[in-house]
């Protein structure tokens, strides 16, 4: 049970007052009783004594009336309850006031009175329950000097030798009664008890006020306490006394004020920190040092949709592409380190398995003890920017190829001028040389054999040199593509054609293998038709007695959308040795030399090929022969 | 027999004359030479030839115009022509006799022998 601090100060006053007060008044009235007690035994002494005294004669002559009257002067006196005059065997010779009741003695008791010297006084109660002094003195046949007057009444019980002869006659008994003193003693007690009772009673109350005038302002301070526990900050205390307790109020008030104004900094910056965290377009992610997610911002719920309880207390790994985190490892060691992982490009995965391209960040927060509280994680979003940088990209390779496909028209048009000029040039000096070199073979007829050897020469000669200026007509008639959609395999078809004549002369058998449903390609005809010519007739020469060319087409669909046409152009002749596979694209290199060959066919096949952006190989077949492929992007 | 006749017209005087012996030579052809593209309708009007060689590249007026105008002429439009050029690329001698299909003429690649001459003579006068 709980008892309040002035409930508690009430009852030890209350206490204290009833203890001292009991103490004094048990020390008072005992005094009080002692001296009552005292009083009433010397006035009885007294009265038995005179009556002793007075009484001598009348025992001596045995006057009854005489005694009566003495014995009714005495029984008139305040406190006397009776009064008897015995004689020495104890016979009553007068007496007043036995018949009350109150006068019943023991025979023990009488024997003592009537055995008294000087005086006697005893004690008893009568049957009635009054406290009685029983008082007996002798009553002495005075011959000589008695001193019985000049003894000490407080010894009144002792017996006291008497000095003189004397001879006892008879005994004076008085029944002093207690009661009016008791009553008295009652009185004193009462008031005393009275008194006492209204001094706890104002004491009670001036220990309320007081102990009030303390207490009220601390339940003040409690009240106050409690409230500013409760959260309310706004609240004052009323104390305004001018002393100690006054300047605890002020400075409880002054302490909620204080703490109001630092809480409601903090709680503003708190908000503040919130907002920033809340209003934040990027994904905000803080991780325990455990890795456990332990809050996220809109953002991120945004970005992945998950919803935020899916996430709070999950692995971080959830968010990231299969998993992989791009701090594990080295990364992490560094992470922590430096603190921090700055504008890492990785990948997060969606509740959808989405993935999205971010730049993400991730820094350390640390105590000042140095140990982590936890991990932050931003991360943007950059799915517009990275489709933006492979557009830019595309854009760029693009305009890199339109720049090259420029550069190298440039310079096809250049050596293209050049070359057809040279090509004019020199071919009418040798039309010239080859009339010449006819007639003379008409006209010189000789024996002379050399001669003819030499003009044959000649007429070889121009031959070759007529053979390199027409590889440089066609290099140079490169200088300008005229693109348009086309089926490769038309194209393909009308190389044969124009090829027949050779491939019959040559007993060469054809082979298609074409796919019908070829999707159209931008191409120069006459270019793609030309590079077609030059790997037939590398085919023909490679087969000049007889054999097989296959030609194959099909559409390959690779993992993006890209579809690309695809030709196999196989011969069945004696393949490419291995050490001059790298040499066939150069110009000028020929192992067909002495038969016309210039070493420009697969350089203008090469040309025009790339100048398609399209993909050229060759390569010996397993089964003999070579193999050329072709590959264009549709 | 008359002797059949043939007119070339090329600006390189040298080659031209060449041809005329090597041709003339066989005994069976009479040969004339034009230099200037410009003169070639007149002299082809005048001379009435079986055949005209004709040089594409000429420096005043090109071959393909002065077969335009022989085309056209009355008389002469029915003279088979047949184009020098030197300007004929590897792909286009491949092909079979120096026709391309679609065009009107056929074409002689430059240099060439005389047997590939009386060849094509042979074959476009027959
Ligand atoms: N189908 C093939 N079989 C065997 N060898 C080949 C084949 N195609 C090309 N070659 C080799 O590659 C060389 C270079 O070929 P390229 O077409 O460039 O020149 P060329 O054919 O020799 O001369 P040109 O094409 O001017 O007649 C040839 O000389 C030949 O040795
Ligand atoms: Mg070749």
């Amino acid at each position: 049970m709980r008892i309040s601090l002035r409930v508690k100060w009430v009852i030890y006053i209350a206490i204290l007052i009833v203890l001292s007060a009991s103490a004094l008044s048990f020390y008072f009235i005992g005094k009080l009783k002692t001296s009552e007690k005292a009083h009433l035994v010397r006035q009885g002494l007294n009265l038995t004594s005179n009556l002793a005294y007075n009484s001598e004669y009348g025992v001596l002559i045995a006057n009854e009336e005489m005694l009566s009257k003495l014995i009714q002067g005495v029984t008139r006196e305040k406190d006397v309850v009776y009064c008897v005059i015995q004689d020495l065997q104890g016979r009553i010779l007068s007496s007043d006031g036995v018949n009350q009741g109150h006068f019943v003695f023991t025979e023990d008791f009488n024997k003592k009175a009537l055995d008294v010297k000087t005086s006697l006084v005893q004690f008893y109660y009568s049957p009635k329950g009054v406290g009685i002094y029983d008082i007996a003195v002798p009553i002495i046949s005075e011959t000589k000097e008695s001193y019985a007057d000049e003894l000490e009444f407080f010894a009144a019980d002792q017996q006291f030798p008497l000095k003189t002869e004397s001879s006892k006659i008879g005994v004076a008994r008085v029944g002093i009664s207690i009661a009016s003193a008791n009553k008295r003693i009652y009185m004193v007690q009462r008031t005393a008890l009275i008194a006492t009772s209204i001094v706890i009673v104002i004491a009670v109350f001036i220990t309320y006020f007081m102990v009030g005038a303390i207490v009220t302002p601390i339940q003040r301070l409690v009240k106050g306490t409690k409230t500013l526990a409760m959260g309310n900050l706004d609240y004052r205390t009323s104390i305004q006394t001018n002393d100690e307790i006054g300047d605890l109020g002020k400075a409880f008030n002054k302490m909620t004020k204080d703490l109001k104004a630092s809480r409601d900094e903090l709680v503003k910056a708190k908000d503040y920190a919130n907002n920033i965290i809340e209003s934040m377009l990027d994904s905000v992610i803080i991780v325990s040092p455990e890795g456990r997610i332990v809050r996220v911002n809109p953002a991120t719920v945004d970005l992945l949709g998950y919803r935020e309880i899916e996430l709070i207390g999950k692995g971080l790994a959830i968010i990231f592409l299969d998993g992989k985190m791009p701090f594990e490892g080295k990364r992490l060691k560094a992470l922590i380190k430096e603190g921090k992982l700055g504008n890492y490009e990785t990948y997060y995965q969606a509740k959808n398995g989405k993935k999205i391209p971010v730049l993400f960040s991730g820094s350390v927060m640390k105590d000042i003890y140095g140990s982590v509280i936890c991990i932050v994680c931003t991360a943007r979003d950059i799915t517009d920017r990275k489709k933006t940088e492979e557009t830019l990209q595309k854009a760029y390779t693009e305009l890199k190829e339109t720049q090259d496909q420029l550069i190298q028209a440039e310079k096809m048009e250049v050596v293209g001028s050049l070359a057809s000029g040279v090509a004019h040039e020199v071919k009418n000096p040798l039309s010239i040389i080859l009339q010449c070199v006819d007639y003379l073979l008409e006209k010189v007829k000789t024996d002379d054999k050399n001669i003819a050897m030499t003009l044959g020469h000649i007429k070889d000669s121009v031959k070759r040199a007529d053979n390199v200026a027409k590889g440089l007509l066609d290099f140079s008639s490169l200088s300008k593509l005229n693109v348009e959609e086309y089926n490769l395999n038309a194209i393909a078809e009308r190389a044969l054609f124009l090829m027949k004549h050779q491939f019959d002369r040559h007993h060469i058998a054809i082979e298609r293998q074409l796919d019908n449903d070829l999707p159209l390609v931008k191409v120069d005809r006459n270019r793609i038709e030309q590079a077609f010519i030059n790997i037939f007739m590398n085919a023909a020469s490679a087969m000049h007695a007889g054999g097989k060319l296959t030609i194959a087409s099909y559409v390959s669909k690779s993992d993006n959308e890209d579809k690309t046409v695809i030709f196999h152009i196989e011969d069945t002749g004696p393949g490419i040795p291995e050490e001059t596979l790298g040499k066939i694209f150069d110009p000028f290199f020929t192992t067909r030399r002495e038969f016309g060959g210039t070493g420009l066919g697969l350089s203008v096949v090469m040309n025009i090929i790339e100048r398609h952006n399209a993909k050229i190989s060759v390569y010996n077949r397993q089964e003999g022969g070579v193999r050329v492929s072709l590959i264009f992007k549709a | 027999m008359a002797k059949r006749k043939i007119l070339i017209i090329d600006d390189e005087e040298v080659f031209a004359q060449m041809v005329k012996l090597n041709l003339e030579d066989t005994g069976q052809y009479q040969v004339r030479v034009e230099t200037k593209g410009s003169q070639a309708l007149a002299t082809a009007q005048e001379f009435g030839p079986d055949l005209i060689f004709l040089d594409v590249i000429m420096p005043d007026v090109d071959g393909g115009e002065v077969a335009y105008w022989i085309e056209r002429d009355e008389k002469l439009k029915s003279v088979p022509i047949v184009f020098l050029t030197a300007v004929v690329r590897k792909q286009e001698e491949t092909i079979q006799d120096g026709i391309i299909a679609g065009h009107p003429h056929p074409f002689i690649a430059k240099p060439v022998g005389v047997k590939e001459l009386l060849d094509c003579i042979n074959r476009c006068i027959e």
